[in-house]
């Protein structure tokens, strides 16, 4: 399986949370919301690229819409294979936090 | 919202647009736009069109990259798949490329003959303003231009004429001796000029000032080639130089003149040296042979002032040229075009060469096309072994426009290596090239920018030109009946493809039948009797006019001692050179009648030893002491002009003032070359101004006839130079000029069917190739080979055919014009058509029929496994 790098980790959960409203500009606000840190436009839309392509994620396209000068979206959506990936990283995440030896820090800081 | 309306930059939107794919264009514009907005809320529309216009600016690299990425890709693509199958097809490859290579080399000479043609005189300075002030002398039935004038007019018009910057003269001299202790040679480009020559034209000094050198009289300024043969390595100013009876100090030294101009020069002599001479002073309507430049200033409209001196000469010489009944009118002539344009008679030697540059011109285009022509052939021809390529490109998807480039990249690779040959090949041959045309070409000739700037137009031109059908023809081909196999072998092709090979075949016959025509016309002017003698006469000439008076019947009888010589005479000049013309009338009848005669002076001897026909009355006889200056000889051509009726009338009559009588009328005969017409001519005994000896020797024995000549010479004119020429060669030297155009002619018949025939091999084999199969089958059925050879052959033959119908009409329009140049011509006959079209055919059928006899020997069993 594959392991995602942060940022098509974050975009592929954006997409997830956003779901039926999920294109770029909304994928890109959301995530700077978030994140608090302002990602340019090449930061969002590599990663989606990429991820299209390894299909953890489909695109539609959307009807025009008249405040982009008529111009259509292009919504993504996940796909089961994403879904399951991102599942997947998920898990390895929690099973290696779960196992992380007593450091010395209390966990909520 | 007001603000709604406002959209992102226009330009900046189409650069972000152009760098990316159809497919994302729509969505990403959207989004950018939507970005914009949501910049242009927050912070304002100025700050938004910076960002959408930084975002477009970071979209250039890409699109730079990407452009030129992927074209040179696809070039570098491109190239090694025509490398590929040059390689593989080698012998077509080769074939193909000779084509090119030849016609393109062809094109260099062609191009560097005209580029030399058109550059003559145009390097002066100023050569815009820079005139000749020519004459034009009319009577009331002839015109004559001559490009001399007035001796004293380039004085006049800078004096009084403020529209004159500066004027300058120029009187050429003829030949001369000139010496220097013990060299004496005879020179033949030597002026006399006044200091104001080196402002109007450019010569320049090595040695010496211009203002300077020619201010004094006998003074000289000698080119280098002219120190190097009289000084060596002496230095040469200072010293002093014989030129004819007037000795020269040398104050300058000169660059030689180029060869690209009408004014040459080898020594040039001061003109105060011959300012009081009798001939120099004061105007008169016979005095013009010198030659007068000016160059007007810059505001002057040459127009204007070409109609202010038209009628100068009445100003001078008015009462003069009434009582001779004729009008003298100055007019201007650019310096650059006296040598394209010029018909002028006089000193200069102006050839109107424009037409043929135009010929030339045509020619090498006609030829360029063929090559193209054969290119696209051969191209097309081969597209059997292309159309699987083709096919699978498209499948992979390959926009048309994709593979028309390909081919065009294909028939520019190969015309560059065509090219590369071809000035492979121009070196190669230049001297023969110079040796033929007369020219002075040398290697870095070839990189002067005109020939540059000729070469990357004929390479784009003969890259689209060739490569355009069958890029346009291949690209055409739909994939699918190119993989199912179900692709006609071209059925459009072949009729564009016969179409190609009748034109080819056109150009190629057309000019076959032009090298015939102009081969009968040299040869006809070069064998036609000329009414007079020519073979094995020399002529001796003397240094100068004064030197036999009355002693001429000693000198003749000095060289007759040698029973070899069989006879002599002397005369101002041999047919083929250059003689004078002089104002002849009727007695009293002056103004109806007077013309311009050439005038020929000679002893009594002359008309027997060039065996020239007497029709009426008597030749000179020397028991008749009148004949001395006190009788005269007319040609059939000056009875004509007079308008009497026949020789018999003309005997009798009396000419001039003073009433010559005319004794005897001779038959016309050629006194130059047959492009001329036979001009009304009058002889007379002059036993001054003869300056020509003419001998006739006995054939055998040659040698030693000469070398008694030149002793005899030596003893009678002591110090003097000792050179003769044969009659014959001299009076043909009036066709180099055709022989020159021939001779190129020449090449370029060869060149056309040489290419043309390379066309039809690769046709020819094209063809049998398609047809092994058909082959082998009827072999197998019992077809002999001869009868395959037939049937292959029979389509060409018939292209042949077609060709020859349609080159005819247009060749005999062409060879009428050319031929209309000469006075004395051959007619157009058919035969000359017939034999050139039985030459292209028996060529085509030749080549032709050696594919097919390969292809009909071959076994049925290998044909029939073929494919």
């Amino acid at each position: 399986m594959k392991i995602l790098s942060r940022s098509e980790e974050l975009v592929l959960l954006a997409v997830w949370n956003l779901q039926k409203d999920a294109y770029g500009v909304s994928i890109r606000k959301y995530i700077i919301e978030k994140t608090g840190v302002n990602w340019s436009i090449g930061a969002i839309y590599v990663p989606l690229d990429r991820l299209t392509k390894w299909k953890f994620l489909t695109t539609v396209t959307g009807d025009p819409t008249p405040e982009r000068g008529g111009r259509s979206k292009r919504y993504y959506k996940l796909t089961p294979e994403g879904l399951k990936t991102l599942n997947h990283l998920r898990s390895v995440q929690e099973s290696m936090w779960s196992t992380l030896p007593d450091l010395g820090w209390d966990q909520s800081s | 919202m007001a603000s709604e309306d406002k959209y992102p930059p226009r330009i900046a939107k189409w650069f972000i647009e152009q760098s990316v794919t159809k497919s994302e264009r729509d969505f990403l514009l959207g989004d950018f736009e939507e970005f914009y907005q949501e910049i242009r809320e927050t912070r304002g529309t100025y700050r938004a069109n910076i960002w959408y216009w930084l975002e477009a600016f970071k979209t250039i690299p890409l699109l730079i990259s990407n452009y030129f990425y992927w074209r040179l890709v696809m070039l570098q693509n491109h190239i090694i798949i025509a490398y590929r199958f040059l390689i593989r097809n080698l012998g077509y490859s080769l074939i193909n490329i000779f084509g090119l290579t030849s016609g393109i080399a062809f094109c260099i000479f062609i191009l560097l003959f005209c580029l030399f043609e058109l550059s003559y005189d145009a390097y002066h300075r100023d050569v815009d303003r820079t005139y000749l002030v020519a004459l034009s002398r009319k009577s009331e039935t002839s015109l004559e231009l001559v490009s001399s004038n007035f001796p004293l007019l380039a004085p006049t018009l800078k004096e009084k004429y403020p529209q004159v910057e500066n004027a300058g003269r120029i009187n050429t001299t003829g030949i001369v001796h000139v010496s220097y202790k013990k060299r004496l040679f005879k020179e033949e480009e030597l002026w006399y000029s006044d200091s104001e020559i080196f402002q109007l034209l450019d010569i320049p000094f090595i040695k010496g000032s211009p203002n300077m050198a020619l201010t004094r009289t006998n003074t000289a300024v000698l080119s280098e080639t002219m120190v190097k043969k009289y000084f060596g390595t002496e230095d040469p100013i200072g010293k002093v130089i014989r030129v004819g009876e007037r000795d020269y100090e040398v104050t300058g030294i000169v660059r030689d003149s180029p060869y690209n101009t009408v004014f040459r020069y080898d020594i040039i002599m001061s003109w105060k040296t011959i300012e009081n001479d009798e001939f120099m002073v004061g105007w008169h309507p016979g005095l013009i042979a010198t030659l007068c430049l000016i160059k007007l200033r810059e505001e002057t409209d040459p127009k204007r002032f070409e109609e202010l001196i038209s009628r100068l000469p009445d100003e001078f010489v008015a009462e003069a040229l009434a009582e001779m009944g004729l009008t003298y009118r100055n007019f201007l002539r650019p310096i650059d075009s006296i040598h394209l344009y010029s018909s002028e008679n006089g000193t200069l030697n102006a050839s109107a060469s424009l037409i043929y540059v135009y010929i030339f011109s045509a020619a090498a285009i006609l030829v360029l096309l063929i090559a193209c022509m054969n290119f696209m052939n051969l191209s097309t021809a081969r597209f059997a072994n292309r159309a699987g390529e083709i096919g699978i490109r498209k499948v992979i998807g390959a926009y048309r426009k994709q593979i028309i480039w390909q081919f065009l990249v294909e028939s520019f690779f190969m015309v560059t290596l065509a090219l590369v040959f071809a000035i492979a090949l121009v070196i190669a041959f230049m001297p023969y090239f110079n040796q033929l045309a007369e020219t002075y070409f040398t290697v870095p000739d070839l990189f002067q920018p005109g020939i540059i700037l000729g070469l990357i137009a004929i390479l784009f031109f003969v890259s689209l030109v060739a490569g355009s059908y069958p890029a346009f023809f291949l690209s055409a081909f739909k994939p699918i009946s190119i993989i199912r196999g179900t692709l006609s072998t071209g059925i459009r092709g072949t009729g564009i493809r016969r179409f190609l090979v009748v034109l080819q075949f056109t150009i190629s016959i057309s000019i076959v039948i032009c090298t015939i025509i102009v081969h009968r016309q040299l040869n006809y002017m070069k064998t036609r009797s000329l009414g007079f003698d020519m073979e094995e006469k020399i002529v001796v000439t003397l240094r100068d006019w004064d030197m036999i008076t009355d002693n001429y019947d000693l000198i003749k009888s000095e060289f007759l001692k040698n029973s070899n010589v069989i006879c002599a005479c002397a005369s101002s000049g041999v047919p083929g050179s250059f003689i004078n013309r002089t104002w002849t009338y009727p007695q009293n009848e002056e103004s109806e009648k007077g013309q311009g005669f050439r005038s020929l002076r000679c002893d009594q001897d002359f008309i027997e030893t060039y065996g020239i026909e007497v029709v009426a009355g008597r030749s000179f006889r020397k028991d008749i002491s009148s004949d001395v200056l006190n009788a005269i000889i007319l040609n059939e051509a000056g009875v004509k002009a007079f308008g009497w009726a026949s020789p018999e009338e003309a005997v009798g009559k009396l000419l001039n003032d003073r009433g010559i009588p005319v004794v005897g009328v001779v038959k016309n005969f050629h006194w130059w070359g047959l492009q001329h017409a036979i001009e009304p001519m009058v002889i007379r005994v002059v036993p001054r101004l003869l300056r020509s000896i003419t001998l006739t020797i006995n054939p055998s024995n040659r040698q030693e006839t000469i070398s008694y000549i030149e002793e005899t010479f030596k003893t009678l004119f002591p110090g003097d130079l000792f050179e003769y020429y044969h009659v014959d060669t001299n009076f043909q030297n009036q066709y180099r000029f055709e022989d020159k155009v021939y001779g190129i002619f020449r090449i370029f018949t060869v060149l056309g069917l040489i290419i043309a025939c390379l066309g039809l091999v690769g046709l020819a084999s094209f063809v049998t190739e398609r047809r092994t199969k058909e082959i082998g089958i009827r072999k197998v059925f019992g077809a002999s080979v001869p009868k395959i050879v037939t049937m292959l052959s029979k389509e060409f033959v018939l292209l042949v055919l077609v060709s020859n119908i349609v080159a005819w009409p247009l060749v005999y329009f062409v060879g009428q014009k050319w031929l209309q140049n000469f006075a004395y011509r051959v007619t157009l006959g058919v035969d000359s058509f017939i034999l050139a079209s039985f030459i292209t055919l028996v060529i085509a059928v030749v080549t032709v029929s050696f594919q097919a006899i390969k292809a009909s020997t071959r076994n049925p069993v290998t044909a029939l496994n073929y494919e």
